[in-house]
Formats: C-alpha cells, sequence, structure tokens
C-alpha cells in the first residue's frame, strides 16, 4: 500500500523490514532519523552521543522487530529503544545532560517583528526553564521532552513510555509541578 | 532579572518554544550507516508463548480449538503446564536424554539427587546433557513389576534440571483427559500430572525451545528440591510418586 504522495505506508515498510528487507527498513530510518536523534539528545544532552544512541537504537530496533505487534505504530516503539538506548549512555557518560539551545532568532508573532525587549526576555525565560528541566529528574525531563519538544501525542506517550495511557496525564501533570516548584526555589 | 512566576500556558509555551530551540544534531548518513550494519543479520524471530513456538512437527501434538491459548496455565517456579483441547499421539519419538554416564562418574564431577527408596536407589541407565540451560541429568529405570512402561519405554526416568529456575524451564501440554494437581514434596510445591499422555518440551536459558525434547509423557510429578527441579516420570500412583519423591535426598 502506498500513501497518495507516492511513500510505502509505515505498515507495509515494517512488514517488509520484518522480512529482511534492507531497502524498507533504510526508508523507515530515514523517517524517523530526525525524532530518534532529537529524542537521544534531549536525553544525552551531547550532539554526538545522541547520534550514536540512535544509530544504535535503530540497529536494536531491527534486530528486534520480530517481538513488534503488527499493525501497532512503528515511531513510539522506535523512541523507546532510543531512549533506553540514550539514557545507557547518558549513565556511562556519569554527568547529567543538559541541552543547548541554538542562537536563532525568535519567530515574529503574528504579523510584527519580535521586539528587542520581547527577543531577551525569551531567551531569559528559556534560560531559566533550561536550568530548572537541568534539575529535574528524568522521567520528569522525558515526559516533559516527550510533550513538549517532540510533540508526542498521549498514546505516542503511552507507547513510548511503555505506560497506560492514564498514567501519562498524571505523570506528566506531576513532572509539570516540580518544574514549577524548581523554578519557585 | 527579577520576573513573575510563568503562567500554566507560558510555561507550555516556553517549553515548546525550548524545543524549537534545541541544538540537536541533524543526521546525516544515518539510514546508509544503519544499512551497513543490518546488512549482514536479519530481525530476530518472535519469541512467543509455549503454545504458538512450537515448530510445525511438534504441532501435530496439539490440536488447538479456538481460544486455545495460554490463559488456562499452572505454574511452579520453572514450569508452565498449559491446558490445550487435545493431544494427539505422535509417531514416537527418539528419546534424547543427552551423553550416557555412570552414577559414580557423576558423583564425581556434580551432586545429582538420588533416592533413597530401594527400587530407586541404583537407576539402569544414566546420562547427562550440559547446555547454556544448566546440567540436565537423567536417571533411566528399566520396566518390572509395579513399574510398567511408560510412553517413553522406560519403567521410571528421573530428569534433574540444575538451571536457573527464574524463566521457565519445562512447558507441558495437558488435554481434557489428563488431570493435573498442585501437590506439596518435602514443603515445596510440586505438580502431579495423571491420566493420558501429555506432551512435554524444555526451555533454555535463552529461551528456545529444544524440540528434541518434544515427546509425550505418562504421569509425571514435578517437584523443586534444593534449587533442583527434579521431574519423575513413571506409571504409578501419586501416592507412590510422592514417597519416591520423598525419599530423594
Amino acid at each position: 500500500m502506498t500513501l497518495p504522495d507516492g511513500q510505502p505506508d509505515e505498515h507495509a515498510l515494517v512488514e517488509r523490514a520484518r522480512r529482511g528487507d534492507g531497502d524498507a527498513y533504510g526508508e523507515l530510518v530515514t523517517r524517523y532519523q530526525g525524532i530518534a536523534t532529537r529524542t537521544a539528545y534531549v536525553i544525552t544532552g551531547d550532539a554526538s552521543e545522541a547520534e550514536e544512541a540512535a544509530q544504535d537504537a535503530f540497529v536494536k530496533a531491527y534486530r528486534a522487530l520480530g517481538r513488534f505487534r503488527a499493525g501497532a505504530p512503528f515511531r513510539p516503539w522506535l523512541l523507546r529503544i532510543v531512549a533506553n538506548e540514550a539514557i545507557n549512555r547518558r549513565k556511562s557518560m556519569g554527568r547529567r545532560a543538559t541541552v543547548e539551545l541554538t542562537e536563532a532568532s525568535d519567530r515574529p508573532q503574528g504579523d510584527r517583528a519580535v521586539s528587542p525587549e520581547e527577543a531577551a526576555l525569551a531567551t531569559e525565560t528559556r534560560r531559566v526553564v533550561v536550568a530548572a528541566l537541568d534539575r529535574l529528574r528524568e522521567d520528569d525531563r522525558l515526559v516533559i521532552s516527550y510533550r513538549y519538544f517532540l510533540d508526542l501525542s498521549e498514546a505516542e506517550m503511552a507507547e513510548a513510555l511503555g505506560v497506560a495511557r492514564g498514567t501519562v496525564k498524571s505523570r506528566l501533570s506531576r513532572a509539570m509541578a516540580r518544574l514549577r516548584e524548581v523554578m519557585r526555589d | 532579572m527579577t520576573r513573575r512566576p510563568l503562567t500554566d500556558a507560558e510555561l507550555e509555551a516556553a517549553l515548546r518554544d525550548i524545543g524549537a530551540h534545541l541544538r540537536a544534531p541533524a543526521p546525516t548518513q544515518l539510514a546508509q550507516r544503519v544499512r551497513a550494519r543490518i546488512v549482514v543479520t536479519r530481525p530476530e524471530p518472535a519469541r512467543r508463548p509455549w503454545l504458538f513456538a512450537l515448530a510445525p512437527a511438534a504441532l501435530t501434538l496439539l490440536v488447538i480449538g479456538a481460544g486455545a491459548a495460554a490463559a488456562d496455565v499452572i505454574r511452579v517456579r520453572g514450569v508452565d503446564v498449559f491446558r490445550v483441547p487435545a493431544v494427539s499421539v505422535p509417531a514416537r519419538q527418539p528419546l534424547d536424554l543427552g551423553e550416557r554416564t555412570t552414577l559414580d562418574a557423576l558423583r564425581a564431577a556434580a551432586q545429582p539427587r538420588v533416592s533413597s527408596d530401594t527400587a530407586f536407589a541404583r537407576p539402569d541407565e544414566v546420562y547427562v546433557r550440559r547446555s547454556a540451560a544448566g546440567e540436565q541429568v537423567y536417571f533411566a529405570y528399566h520396566p518390572r513389576p509395579g513399574l510398567p512402561a511408560g510412553p517413553t519405554g522406560y519403567g521410571a526416568l528421573v530428569g534433574q534440571f540444575s538451571g536457573s529456575l527464574d524463566a521457565s524451564l519445562i512447558g507441558k501440554g495437558v488435554g481434557p483427559g489428563t488431570k493435573v494437581e498442585s501437590t506439596v514434596v518435602a514443603g515445596e510445591p510440586g505438580i502431579w500430572i495423571e491420566g493420558e499422555a501429555h506432551f512435554f518440551f524444555y526451555r533454555d536459558a535463552r529461551g528456545d525451545i529444544h524440540q528434541e525434547s518434544l515427546r509425550l509423557a505418562g504421569n509425571t510429578l514435578l517437584w523443586q528440591h534444593r534449587g533442583t527441579l527434579i521431574r519423575l516420570e513413571a506409571q504409578v500412583s501419586r501416592e507412590r510418586a510422592l514417597e519416591i519423591a520423598a525419599s530423594f535426598r
């Protein structure tokens, strides 16, 4: 089966990859390499470790395709493997992860440009929030990252975190409460 | 800079803004690198529940009807017993018990549990099989009065499994004509299986099923004794089986 834009759909690619089709799996890697690397980066805080973690995770995911539930969404399943790989790497690095932010200018708000004052305030807000995130536990950081950095749906978060959908809400709510607490300190 | 606390909406917006500014690496040629690493391998087959992990040849043992699944499972540490709708009689399976040895040779190398029951003190044949799953010792007893030949051709067969019992080592599929009861042997949990023949196989430490062990078995008592899983297969009554089990030291 192919999508309207001519791309084969995810289930078809997964099925072909399960049968050992490297081209199909290469297509899946291309499709999800961005989010996989971002996930690994959020966890490791190190660009080269993130790339290595993503690569290892793709290889592990390929070998584990036999255990993948046919018809299930591939992306959250993959992200769970990526996260495990990145967490292991971060542990062996022996330090907490701190993400770095780009200096890219802020996007215009509606039809007007961002004023220098607004840009400075936004930069300061990002700095404060990132500093607070750095002080959170890993599981809190992960659930916040999945929601706001990677824009995963609740269903995807549940699959990626390996928890029930209802648990995602409570876990995210607790993580946000702890983030606020840390920001108040 | 002193500032007021962010509202929920502002905090959420700030987090999304951070996501947009992450200095995450842009992966380059990741697909090629992954493909280079997977070129010599294939996805590993799924590790399925006992019933569905059987090779086609093994399926001759089973008649799996609608709804037959691993739901009806009886467990003792290291053992899973499954209810199946029917067990059909297969062509006789060659019995592979491992390498033939002697009790004395085995005692020098290992500490097999030995029965003090007169009838079971000296096995007629002794076998050992060493694998990643641990060591398996088999005592085989020839048929004699009071000990008729079972599906194995022996009067009794005692298997001792010294591998880790954390993962299930032994699987048993029993049909409706077979009675399965929980029991206790010297304070340890056990299982008594009696009636029509059931099928039996074991799984190694990697979780792989050893097809050569897939065969029909007769009345069987399984129990744990000081970290060893012991299986007595003999066409005797439950009481006699418990007596024999209690005699193992």
